[in-house]
């Protein structure tokens, strides 16, 4: 994960170890955020409220160890929030999506209407439990225990999920026309 | 085009990577907050914090009282998750007791009175008489009790119905559950309404999916609002709430509503408010009101186009 953040200089509120801890942190945080949320979620702006949330609740973190799984876990709260300021989106008048998937990125905003953007709707459409596996797994290629660590979700739950997911995703993929017919089934 | 599996991951995982000007642009915009938490001021406590504090002072209230004073000595403690990952009948802990689950929750309680926290989807119970001195259902909203019967407890957006096929079972709704209401097999099922304003914002939400009258959506979001949400929650209520009026053809309402929700409104979804307050300036023929909105939609945008038409003084000047 880059470089090491001095705990004690973040425990002491020293501001540049802030700073590198929100950047060190940052990327992660923005692409669950972007992976997790679908397209019509601001995931820049996700991803902002889960470190203020973080700068406000410092003491409760124990230590450097926790900060990925209490990351994923503030992500995860926040980003339900925003699925919920997402339904008023689907019925505003003239609201077009594209304005707000990528934010800032115009690599990602010219891509949205691609295959992309459907890669991302059949990942929103999964049920978040599922999701989450399936892309710290399939996308980020975390190892069982490293998830396990992150998400608190026993092993044998997380293949369970894994598996499901894969199978929701490939089906999907398949009926959009996304994948050739002929890939193999989620054994 | 059709491409392989590990494509796509491919594509999701390149087409969302973040680049380093964004990460820099974000954390420069957490500016002000890194300089708080540097000066060691935390910024005030969100609303939440009172509901939640409510909620688990209830909530052990609650536990209090399902406590068994003396548990018989055969007594066993129960504890079972359920992620969701199963679904139908499941293996029983206790005889006599028959469930069917297709959601989550969480078994506990004693073998004599096992007790369900139910958190979404459907789980059905039956229970032979005399197996059991006891046995509850709990969801957020609902407090089900039974000793010898058989009975279903669904929780979705709308809220919790509980459904009786054999025996009878006495209910309480909402967060005091001081009234019960005996259920039995011969009458309709009983559903008990979120108690939360997030609930009851997802509840209104279902029903405005399901084209319900406008009066009982804002019946709904009214409740809602009473339970003194978030400024961020309450913008959600109100858009909701101008959404329903607007399809309702209550124009004014929607009208007066966007313009609360406005008030209270930032970042994108003020934006998106402003393309609402448009529409409905439109539609109210106010051609002064569509001037105040105008900019927030492109000149090629369908509503600018409508607006120029219906009022020629908003034609961009050349």
């Amino acid at each position: 994960m880059g470089h090491e953040i001095a705990w004690a200089e973040v425990r002491r509120r020293d501001r540049r170890a802030l700073e590198a801890l929100c950047r060190q942190w940052m990327p992660t945080v923005l692409q669950w955020c972007c992976r997790l949320g679908g397209r019509g979620l601001d995931a820049e702006g996700a991803a902002q409220e889960v470190f203020i949330v973080l700068l406000d609740r410092l003491d409760s973190l124990d230590g450097p160890h926790v900060v990925g799984s209490w990351l994923f876990s503030a992500t995860r709260r926040v980003l339900a929030q925003h699925r919920r300021r997402v339904w008023v989106r689907r019925w505003l008048p003239g609201v077009s999506i594209d304005h707000i998937v990528g934010g800032s990125n115009p690599e990602r905003r010219s891509s949205a209407r691609s295959d992309l953007a459907q890669v991302q709707d059949i990942v929103s459409g999964l049920p978040p439990r599922l999701a989450e596996v399936w892309v710290l797994v399939q996308i980020e290629q975390r190892t069982v225990p490293e998830i396990v660590d992150l998400t608190g979700i026993p092993e044998g739950t997380l293949r369970t999920r894994l598996r499901r997911a894969r199978q929701l995703f490939l089906a999907e993929a398949r009926s959009r026309g996304l994948v050739a017919p002929s890939v193999a089934e989620v054994p | 085009m059709s491409r392989s599996e590990d494509t796509l991951h491919i594509l999701l995982r390149d087409g969302t990577q973040a680049g380093p000007r964004e990460v820099d642009t974000l954390v420069d915009r957490l500016g002000p907050h890194l300089a708080q938490a540097a000066l060691g001021v935390r910024p005030p406590r969100r609303r939440l914090v009172l509901p939640v504090g409510a909620s688990v002072v209830a909530l052990a209230a609650g536990a209090l009282l399902m406590v068994q004073p003396t548990p018989p000595p055969e007594a066993v403690s129960l504890v079972a998750t359920w992620d969701g990952d199963v679904s139908g009948v499941v293996s029983s802990p206790v005889e006599g007791l028959a469930l069917t689950i297709d959601g989550r929750g969480q078994l506990g309680g004693s073998s004599r009175h096992p007790e369900v926290r139910w958190s979404k989807g459907r789980i059905g119970i039956s229970v032979e008489p005399g197996a059991l001195d006891g046995f509850t259902v709990e969801t957020q909203e609902a407090r089900v009790d039974v000793t010898g019967t058989a009975f279903e407890v669904s929780r979705d957006a709308y809220g919790t119905r509980v459904t009786v096929s054999r025996g009878s079972v006495d209910v309480r709704c909402g967060q005091d559950q001081d009234t019960v209401q005996a259920m039995t097999a011969d009458l309709e099922p009983i559903v008990c309404l979120p108690t939360t304003a997030g609930g009851l914002l997802g509840r209104a939400q279902a029903q405005f999916d399901a084209k319900a009258p406008a009066q009982d959506i804002a019946d709904t979001l009214t409740q809602a609002r009473r339970q003194q949400p978030s400024d961020m929650l309450t913008v959600e209520i109100l858009a909701t709430l101008a959404l329903t009026w607007q399809r309702a053809g209550e124009t004014e309402r929607a009208w007066t509503l966007t313009h609360e929700a406005l008030s209270k409104a930032s970042g994108f979804r003020h934006d998106d408010l402003r393309r609402l307050a448009l529409d409905l300036a439109l539609d109210r023929e106010d051609c002064a009101g569509a001037a105040v909105f105008i900019d927030s939609v492109g000149t090629a945008d369908a509503r600018s186009q409508r607006a120029v038409a219906e009022c020629p003084e908003l034609a961009p000047r050349p």
